[in-house]
């Protein structure tokens, strides 16, 4: 069974069509890219998969593990095991990481029928996969995001993508605002989070990401649809040559 | 006169020489002058600037008894004090039953020497220099028609005294129950005196006993020595029939630290007058508090801090959560006399509104006349931060585990000031409970 299929999605927001007929399928284990310029509809098909009310679906399905996945609330996504890497994650002044991650992790553990963390065990969980990211374990304490650096939010995204463990993980533009250093830290913790049963779909303007994470295949995204879909080389040409060439063979009829 | 107004006076002709017995010279003149006032200004009004978002007459309604024969305490016996307490507080308690202070259900042995704490009404008694001194001493029966109310009719109450330099470890706490059956107005009355160089906490906690409608006009003065540093929290959780009408006057002298922390979580209408006077330099004031508004709930905290002297600073904190139809009022005032030089006062008021029918007024109002302080204030309402709530639900938490989750953070700031234990726990749970509800 597929871990995602996207059939034919039709998006729109405040009645400007973004998505225009897109298809994607992703099996277990598969690492999937999505490069496109700006205002593609990148961004859009992560809202629309994590579940943001403001986007509606005005046709086509979207089948996550067999499930339609659009039925589902947002919690229940995840729950389920659907994970979204914020571009801009959001800061919760006065809620403190682990209160946060003690409520997320037993949610989704009762869901999968687990038993709750014990505190010990979950504290010790959290300071193992902190190291992941090489967070400060002292962020137990402090208020989810606030205070955080840019990288900081960025690589306590994948942290939670460690913590929460989900099948199916969007990382949204991760990349954006990281330098060389914190890039590398993010991608070798989701190299490390990679397994037969988690696919990955890495959503990026820049191909310098995917030379950490080397996807299985890259995907164009273009006018809010895939036009080409290829493997690691298609994302190399792209970063040389920009994509230009690609419309212009578009246009031309073959 | 209106017939309110005229219920009121001609009461408390009818019981001028018998339950407002009076032995005290000072009181009975104290008594006459404040029925006076009262009958000038009758009830506020819908004119009254100052209680234009809280119709308050409308509330005080011609059929609750102005009952001063004190029949409260004798039921006393039925009362299981220990389930009303806030849990963990295990210390001194004095409890006042429709403001009649009862012996039998208070506890106040294990006080150490210097600390008198008891009756209103026998401590008038005992030492009438309590009279002298303090009673009534910071207030203001001129132009404030409730206190000036509460005062003609002073029966009992509770009485806190701490010598000088005597430091009460246990805070104390005043279980103010109503326990009327049927409408009643009800008038109790707390005094707190801490002498130089003393420390003290005290917890007034008001709850209801029954269902009928009652409305309690309730008073608490508060006078602090130089260097005393005095905590008053007070736990509102009553019924969703009471009326209440809380007001604290505080005079402060040099030197002194007063914080009060205001919780309310309960009742029908609450109003909360709280008043500060810094009567010397190098005075600390703290005003802090949390209210939350479910159903009709209408909640009003009016503050008031005036600033005299130089060298002082005030702090003030208030956050709401309102929700269905509540409404909340906030009116903080800071007043800088010319004199007040290098005061550093801050105000900051912060609200969420949960519902399109629930409704916040936030004033804040800064009267500034010395040319060398720090003030600031800050008011915002706004609401919940949907944002967060995705961010939250995000990870697996469903909708309203993850609107608690905020409203928590969000009080939570506030909630750190409640400098008792106990009662920050207590006033987290029962925060909990509000939240349910929403």
């Amino acid at each position: 069974m597929s871990m995602l299929q996207v059939k034919n999605l039709h998006v729109e927001i405040e009645g400007t069509a973004i998505l225009k007929g897109l298809d994607l399928t992703i099996a277990p284990g598969e690492v999937h890219a999505i490069m496109g310029p700006n205002g593609s509809g990148k961004s859009t098909l992560a809202s629309v998969l994590a579940g943001r009310e403001e986007y509606e679906v005005t046709a086509g399905e979207v089948m996550f593990l067999g499930e339609d996945l659009l039925e589902m609330e947002v919690d229940e996504r995840a729950r389920e095991g659907v994970f979204l890497a914020f571009q801009y994650p959001v800061e919760l002044p006065g809620v403190s990481m682990s209160n946060f991650l003690r409520e997320a992790v037993n949610s989704v553990r009762e869901h999968r029928g687990q038993e709750s963390l014990s505190a010990v065990d979950f504290l010790r969980v959290m300071k193992e996969k902190a190291a992941l990211v090489e967070l400060n374990p002292d962020l137990k304490k402090r208020s989810v995001n606030e205070g955080f650096s840019g990288g900081e939010k960025k690589r306590n995204e994948i942290f939670q993508l460690a913590m929460l463990e989900p099948k199916l993980a969007i990382l949204d533009e991760t990349d954006s605002g990281l330098d060389i250093d914190a890039l590398r830290i993010v991608a070798d913790g989701v190299n490390r989070m990679r397994a037969e049963d988690r696919s990955f779909l890495v959503i990026t303007h820049y191909q310098r990401l995917l030379n950490h994470i080397v996807p299985d295949v890259v995907h164009v995204l273009l006018d809010g649809r895939i036009v080409r879909t290829g493997d690691s080389s298609l994302a190399l040409r792209l970063e040389e040559q920009g994509y230009d060439w690609l419309k212009e063979e578009l246009a031309t009829p073959a | 006169m209106s017939q309110i107004t005229d219920r009121f006076v001609t009461a408390f002709k009818l019981h001028d020489g018998t339950h407002l017995n009076g032995s005290n010279e000072r009181l009975r003149e104290l008594r006459r002058s404040a029925i006076e006032s009262f009958g000038k200004l009758g009830l506020p009004g819908r004119k009254s600037e100052a209680w234009k978002y809280t119709p308050i007459s409308r509330y005080v309604r011609d059929d609750f008894a102005i009952d001063l024969a004190g029949r409260g305490a004798a039921d006393s016996d039925v009362v299981d004090v220990n389930s009303l307490r806030i849990p963990g507080m295990d210390g001194p308690l004095l409890v006042l039953v429709d403001g009649v202070f009862s012996s039998e259900l208070s506890r106040t042995d294990g006080l150490p020497e210097g600390v008198v704490a008891g009756s209103l009404r026998s401590a008038l008694a005992e030492q009438p220099e309590i009279a002298e001194s303090y009673l009534a001493s910071y207030n203001d029966i001129e132009s404030q028609p409730f206190e000036a109310l509460n005062t003609a009719f002073i029966q009992d109450g509770a009485f806190i005294s701490v010598a000088d330099r005597t430091d009460v470890a246990e805070p104390l706490e005043i279980l103010m129950l109503t326990s009327a059956e049927a409408p009643r107005f009800l008038q109790p009355r707390i005094l707190i005196q801490a002498g130089e160089n003393a420390g003290v906490q005290v917890v007034e906690h008001q709850r209801s006993l029954g269902n009928a409608a009652c409305f309690n006009n309730s008073l608490c003065e508060i006078y602090a020595a130089r260097h005393a540093r005095v905590s008053h929290i007070r736990l509102q959780d009553e019924g969703p029939n009471a009326y209440h009408v809380s007001t604290t006057r505080i005079r402060q002298d040099g030197e002194s630290d007063v914080s009060t922390f205001t919780a309310t979580l309960g009742g029908r209408l609450i109003r909360n007058n709280l008043s500060f006077l810094p009567d010397g330099e190098h005075c600390t004031s703290h005003l802090n508090g949390v209210f939350v508004g479910t159903g009709d709930r209408h909640i009003d905290n009016h503050t008031f801090v005036d600033h005299a002297w130089p060298n002082c600073e005030s702090n003030e904190l208030y956050k709401g959560i309102l929700d269905d139809k509540s409404i909340g009022v906030f009116n903080g005032k800071v007043f800088v006399r010319r004199d007040a030089q290098k005061t550093n006062a801050y105000q900051s008021n912060n609200s969420v509104v949960l519902s399109e029918s629930a409704k916040m007024f936030a004033k804040p109002e800064l009267e500034i006349y010395a040319d060398d302080v720090k003030c600031s204030h800050g008011a915002t309402t706004g609401q919940l931060d949907e944002e967060a709530v995705f961010y939250l639900r995000s990870r697996g938490i469903d909708a309203k585990s993850a609107r608690t989750m905020m409203l928590n953070a969000f009080a939570g700031e506030a909630l750190d000031l409640i400098s008792v234990v106990p009662v920050r726990e207590h006033v987290e749970a029962l925060l909990e409970r509000e939240l349910v509800k929403l």
